[in-house]
């Protein structure tokens, strides 16, 4: 019996040693991380003998180990490839649009504006679809904000490990005039509810459909070794006035569950679009 | 009368006999007969060959088979004009082949995927990037010896040795780094983070954000007393002093840019960003950008042409090239090549009235006449051509 104890001692020993740290440059960059930009306070003393994805599990839900994608074909040219964020988009008539945004992507600001400039005659009613819309770049989702808000708008009370900092909107072009409508579910999460909290705290967008996730973290993206890239939490956005967009989640002006979007808005003709 | 058909008889002979001549002489000119300097070098990747192109003529002079699947990715004249060096992407080999003759020279096994490549001024060492493997191989060109492999990179894929030949630097494109070589032995002098990769805040980042767009080249300034490295990922393009090999400013850009491309002035760093469709323009010598020009979409490279007073924007998702004025950074013109076709890259001749444009999805070079802007289509040069290199070219557009 003490024989086997002294062996399981034994053998944790050893397992630990031989996930000492030094050697290991992806783990050296992790902790060096937690160190310097995670979000919340952590014993990084005593992650030093962990392995990477042991590190990793000790920490917020948020925070994730990713696997780097082969992109090795000799026939694809790097980066090239199409985000197709907008996965669909149609006009309803009377005015009305409609767009779905899959994910918030590099490019989805620009998708966005060629997609709307493809609408003729310029739609006065916009209903963009989050359904399912898990979020993704955090950038891009302020600067869509933007695109309907005027210059100067507080956006989002940002809070990192150096503080807390209110983002204004900076966009130079006068704000989009469209009402606006956005479709939500549960698993409208992240950058998708940034970009819905911040429409609607500025009265600008009526949110229908089912509550949100209810994810306010952001992570910042680090190439920790040749095979993985680490989602750190580094920072979390509160609405300008401090408070979270919903508790557990945004909670829609109109519940909804369907697809046929054209009911839900009301067509131009008789409707004023609201001004900045 | 007689007398006036023998005259004539006697002209029609001379002439026969100096056309004869003339054609025995086309017969017998080999490569060693044309300036190596001016030649236009295509590497194609599915015939795993090279078709080196005239110039003066605009035809195909000669084809230089590189073995089997060797699928060659990059290829150019080694600074003295006797060899070609070539990255055999397919083989893992770094391949040296005599012009002349055609033959290869050596054959050095390298890492995973060699694709790009940089060489000393003095033509002795070559730094090849194993893009599979994330190494770089430093290569003997001379003894055909890899000297070492070197660690540390991110999917290596750019690569500038300075003029001096003292450091080499190399991009990851799967980071979001520069890396500092000492060029003589190899050891890496330091790591250099470009910009600040996104923030994002996504339920599920596996499924949407997993690949990184990091840094395809650092483009030295004319002395090399610069490095500009463009981030994907980032938006931005980072200014190295290669004197202290700190970066000294860095300037937001457009969206998702790609490389930056040197005027043969100087001046000029125009960088194309393929997230927005525009190329940002950038004084090199107050360090701003300038202009940002409305482009087309999947730009895989830029040339300059005539003194570097146009420039030459190619579109591969329009296949198009956007000319513009580059004293009013205004359009000149669009040249649409033709349609659904895959424009790469191209060079520009050494008096920069002509540029080389490789096609890869229908087998030809495009020859652009700078001066008129019309276009000539060279058919069969290979399979899948990739891209077009000029040792003395006004405007080299590296590989991609």
């Amino acid at each position: 019996m003490c024989f086997s104890v002294l062996l399981t001692l034994l053998g944790v020993l050893v397992d630990g040693c031989a996930r000492l740290p030094a050697s290991d440059p992806g783990k050296a960059e992790l902790l060096r991380q937690i160190r310097e930009a995670y979000l919340f306070d952590v014993d990084v003393t005593s992650l030093e003998l962990l392995s990477v994805p042991e590190i990793v599990a000790r920490l917020d839900p948020d925070t994730h180990l990713v696997e780097v994608r082969r992109r090795m074909s000799p026939d694809f040219i790097r980066g090239f490839e199409p985000e197709g964020s907008i996965a669909a988009m149609r006009a309803l008539g009377g005015g009305r649009g409609y767009l779905r945004l899959a994910f918030f992507g590099r490019r989805t600001l620009e998708d966005l504006r060629k997609a709307l400039s493809d609408f003729f005659p310029p739609l006065c009613a916009l209903a963009i679809d989050l359904r399912d819309n898990g979020g993704g770049n955090f950038e891009q989702a302020l600067r869509l904000a933007e695109l309907f808000l005027p210059l100067g708008a507080p956006l989002t009370l940002y809070e990192d490990r150096q503080g807390r900092a209110l983002l204004y909107s900076t966009g130079t072009a006068a704000p989009r005039q469209e009402r606006l409508m956005l479709l939500i579910n549960a698993r409208t999460a992240s950058s998708a509810e940034l970009f819905a909290g911040v429409l609607r705290w500025h009265h600008r967008a009526e949110l229908v459909g089912a509550s949100t996730t209810g994810k306010r973290t952001v992570q910042q993206v680090v190439r920790l070794d040749q095979a993985y890239l680490l989602f750190l939490t580094t920072g979390r956005f509160l609405a300008p006035d401090g408070s979270p967009f919903g508790v557990h989640g945004l909670i829609p002006d109109r519940a909804y569950e369907g697809d046929n979007v054209a009911s839900l808005m009301a067509p131009c003709a008789d409707t004023t679009p609201p001004g900045p | 009368m007689l007398r006036r058909v023998l005259t004539l008889g006697i002209l029609l002979a001379l002439v026969s006999i100096s056309l004869g001549s003339a054609r025995l002489y086309a017969q017998t000119k080999t490569i060693a007969d044309y300036d190596p300097k001016t030649l236009a070098i295509v590497v194609n990747r599915d015939s795993s060959d090279l078709a080196i192109i005239d110039p003066a003529t605009d035809t195909v002079i000669k084809r230089v088979p590189l073995g089997e699947y060797s699928n060659g990715h990059m290829a150019m004249l080694n600074h003295d004009g006797k060899t070609i060096l070539i990255s055999a992407t397919g083989r893992d080999r770094f391949l040296v082949v005599d012009l002349v003759t055609g033959k290869v020279e050596h054959t050095v096994v390298v890492g995973k995927a060699p694709e790009h490549f940089d060489v000393t001024p003095d033509g002795r060492l070559a730094f090849v990037g194993n893009i599979e493997e994330s190494t770089v191989s430093m290569i003997d060109v001379h003894d055909g010896r890899e000297v070492q492999r070197i660690t540390g990179f991110f999917e290596p894929h750019g690569f500038s040795a300075l003029p001096d030949g003292s450091k080499v630097y190399v991009s990851s494109l799967g980071g979001h780094e520069v890396a500092v070589l000492d060029a003589k032995s190899g050891r890496m002098l330091k790591r250099l983070a470009i910009g600040d990769v996104g923030r994002v805040a996504a339920r599920d980042p596996q499924r949407y954000l997993s690949e990184v767009k990091g840094i395809v080249n650092p483009t030295l300034t004319k002395d090399g007393a610069f490095a500009y490295a463009a981030d994907g990922d980032a938006g931005v393009v980072a200014i190295i002093d290669t004197k202290t090999d700190k970066i000294v400013k860095t300037l937001k850009i457009g969206e998702q840019p790609w490389r930056a491309y040197n005027s043969p002035d100087g001046h000029w760093m125009l960088i194309p960003n393929n997230g927005d469709s525009t190329v940002s323009v950038i004084d090199t010598t107050s360090q701003k950008t300038v202009a940002q020009l409305n482009a087309g979409s999947d730009m895989t490279g830029i040339n300059y042409a005539l003194d570097g007073s146009k420039a030459y924007v190619i579109s591969r998702g329009d296949s198009t090239v956007y000319v513009f004025n580059m004293k009013t950074f205004g359009l000149v013109t669009r040249l649409k090549i033709g349609t659904n076709l895959a424009l790469e890259t191209a060079a520009t001749t050494a008096d920069g009235t002509k540029i080389y444009l490789a096609s890869s999805t229908n087998d030809s070079v495009y020859v652009i006449d700078a001066r008129t802007d019309q276009v000539k289509q060279i058919t069969d040069v290979g399979r899948y051509p990739w891209g077009v290199s000029i040792l003395a070219s006004a405007s080299p557009n590296y590989c991609h």
